[in-house]
C-alpha cells in the first residue's frame, strides 16, 4: 500500500518528465493568425489611450456617430428574411450569419441580431442578444456562447443532429450504444435520460417554431470522476464537465430529428440569468427545412 | 512576467505579445501536454489559448496577474480540446525514458499505472493535479486559475490523488499475491 506521500512524490516525478518545448510552427502560426484576429477592446482600458489634440479628438467622435448611425441602420435591417443577404457596407461585425465552420474552433464575436446556421442539415434562424460568440464543432454541431473571461466554463447554446449516445458516460472509449438509438424524439429522450450517473429531469412537450418534440434537462454529478460522456453526432463525441447541467430540446423536424442543447453551470453567480438568455434564444429559433 | 510587455500587447503592440508569446510559450505547452496526454491536443490547445490571450488581453484588468491568468485560457482550451476530441485511439503515450527511482526500482510500472489512472480522471481533476504538483501553484491560486473555489479544488485534487494512488496499489496486489503463493 502506498503512502500519501509516496503517492504524491511518484506523481510529481512523472509530471517532471516529458515534452516542454512548444514548436516553432506552432508558435508561428499564432502568429501568422495575429492580424485577422482582432482584439477585443473594452471601455476601461479604451480611457487609458490618451487623445492628443483636438483634430484627433473630432475624428474620433465622427468615427463614433458614424458608428452609430450604422449600427442602428444595421440593427433595424437585421431580420430573419436579411440572413443571407450580402452586407451592402463593410464591417467585421455586420454579417448577420453565423461564421463558417471551416475553422470549427474559431470563435467570432456577434453583434445583438438574427443569425442563421452555415450549411446546417436543416435551416435555423434564431436571435441573440450582444455578448455572444461562435464556438461551433462541427457542420452538424453549431452554436453560440456566452462571452465570458471570468469562468471557466462556457454558457454554449448547441444546435446538434445526434445520432447515438455513448453506451458508457465513463468509459474509457467512445463506445456507442448497441443496438443504436431508434429514429424518434422519445428514443433519444429515453436513451439520453437513461446514461449512467446523470439526472435527467422528467420530460415535457414543448414546440417550437410549430414543431413538436420534448424538452428535459440532463445534470452532472459534482464528482464523476471520469471525462463523462454523452451523446455522438457524426463527427464526434459530447463530453460534459463536473456539474454541467443541459437543457435540451428534442423536435422531430419531419423525420429530422434536430436536437437544442444550452449548457451552463449552476456555480456561476449568474447562472439564472445566462439560463434564461438561452431560453430566450430557444424560443427565437426559426426552423425550414 | 514582463508587465511594461503585457501592457504594450494589451494596446495591440504585435512585437510585444510575440516577446510574451515566446516567454509563456514553452510553459503553456508543458501544462497543456500533462494534461491532455496528446502532443496534438496539446499543440492546438496551446495555439487557441495563445490566440485567446491576444485577443482577451485588452480585457485584463491587472497585468501583474498574466501568468495566473493565461493559465486559466490554457486550461479552458484543454477543456475545448478534450471535448472537440475524445477519441482514446487518438491519444500518444508520453515519451518513456525508463528513470530509476532512488531505492534503485524501476518507474517504468509505475509510470504505465498512473498513466492509465490519470487518463481516467476527468479534465476538471487533472487540471488541479497539474496544476498543483507540476506547476507548484498553492492551492488557493489553483483556485483562482480555474476560478472554482478554494474546498472545490481540495476536493477535486483529494480525488485525483485517491485513484491514482488506487491505480499504483492495484499495480502492486498481483506482486504481494505472487509472492504470497
Amino acid at each position: 500500500m502506498s503512502t500519501d506521500r509516496d503517492v504524491e512524490r511518484i506523481v510529481r516525478s512523472w509530471m517532471d518528465e516529458g515534452v516542454t518545448a512548444l514548436p516553432d510552427r506552432v508558435l508561428d502560426a499564432v502568429l501568422d493568425q495575429l492580424p485577422a484576429t482582432p482584439q477585443r477592446r473594452v471601455s476601461w482600458l479604451a480611457r487609458t489611450f490618451a487623445v492628443s489634440n483636438t483634430t484627433t479628438r473630432l475624428a474620433l467622435a465622427a468615427a463614433v456617430v458614424a458608428a452609430l448611425v450604422f449600427g442602428i441602420r444595421f440593427l433595424s435591417t437585421s431580420t430573419i428574411g436579411d440572413n443571407t443577404e450580402p452586407t451592402p457596407t463593410p464591417s467585421v461585425a455586420a454579417s448577420p450569419t453565423v461564421s463558417p465552420i471551416s475553422r470549427p474552433n474559431a470563435s467570432w464575436p456577434l453583434d445583438a441580431g438574427t443569425y442563421s446556421l452555415p450549411d446546417f442539415p436543416l435551416g435555423v434562424t434564431f436571435t441573440v442578444p450582444s455578448g455572444w460568440h461562435t464556438c461551433s464543432d462541427s457542420l452538424v454541431e453549431q452554436g453560440v456562447c456566452l462571452t465570458q473571461t471570468d469562468v471557466l466554463f462556457e454558457t454554449r447554446l448547441s444546435f446538434l443532429i445526434v445520432e447515438n449516445v455513448v453506451s458508457d458516460p465513463c468509459g474509457l472509449g467512445d463506445e456507442p450504444l448497441d443496438p443504436p438509438v431508434g429514429p424518434s424524439v422519445d428514443d433519444l429522450v429515453t436513451a439520453i435520460s437513461n446514461l449512467a450517473g446523470f439526472e435527467a429531469g422528467a420530460p415535457a412537450v414543448v414546440t417550437i417554431d410549430g414543431y413538436d418534440g420534448k424538452q428535459f434537462t440532463l445534470t452532472s454529478p459534482q464528482d464523476p470522476g471520469c471525462d463523462f460522456k454523452t451523446w455522438m453526432t457524426a463527427d464526434r463525441t459530447n463530453g460534459i464537465h463536473a456539474g454541467e447541467v443541459n437543457l435540451l430540446v428534442v423536435l422531430d423536424v419531419n423525420g429530422t430529428r434536430l436536437v437544442i442543447a444550452g449548457a451552463y453551470y449552476p456555480e456561476h453567480p449568474g447562472a439564472t440569468a445566462e439560463r434564461a438568455a438561452m431560453e430566450k434564444i430557444m424560443a427565437s429559433v426559426q426552423i425550414s427545412e | 512576467m514582463d508587465t511594461e510587455l503585457v501592457i504594450r500587447a494589451q494596446h495591440g503592440d504585435e512585437g510585444a505579445f510575440t516577446s510574451l508569446a515566446v516567454a509563456v510559450g514553452d510553459r503553456l505547452h508543458a501544462v497543456a501536454h500533462r494534461i491532455l496526454r496528446d502532443t496534438d491536443l496539446a499543440e492546438d490547445a496551446t495555439q487557441q489559448a495563445l490566440l485567446n490571450v491576444w485577443r482577451d488581453l485588452p480585457q485584463l484588468r491587472d497585468p501583474a496577474r498574466f501568468d495566473a491568468w493565461s493559465y486559466r485560457l490554457l486550461v479552458r482550451a484543454c477543456y475545448a480540446e478534450a471535448r472537440r476530441t475524445r477519441s482514446a485511439s487518438n491519444l500518444r503515450l508520453l515519451p518513456a525514458n525508463e528513470p530509476m527511482g532512488a531505492d534503485g526500482t524501476s518507474l517504468v510500472i509505475d509510470r504505465d499505472q498512473l498513466e492509465r489512472g490519470f487518463r481516467r480522471l476527468s479534465i476538471d481533476h487533472r487540471a488541479v493535479v497539474v496544476l498543483h504538483h507540476y506547476l507548484d501553484l498553492p492551492l488557493s491560486e489553483v483556485a483562482e486559475t480555474l476560478g472554482v473555489p478554494e474546498g472545490t479544488v481540495r476536493s477535486r485534487l483529494h480525488y485525483a490523488m485517491r485513484g491514482l494512488r488506487a491505480a499504483l496499489d492495484a499495480d502492486a496486489r498481483p506482486t504481494r499475491r505472487e509472492g504470497s503463493q
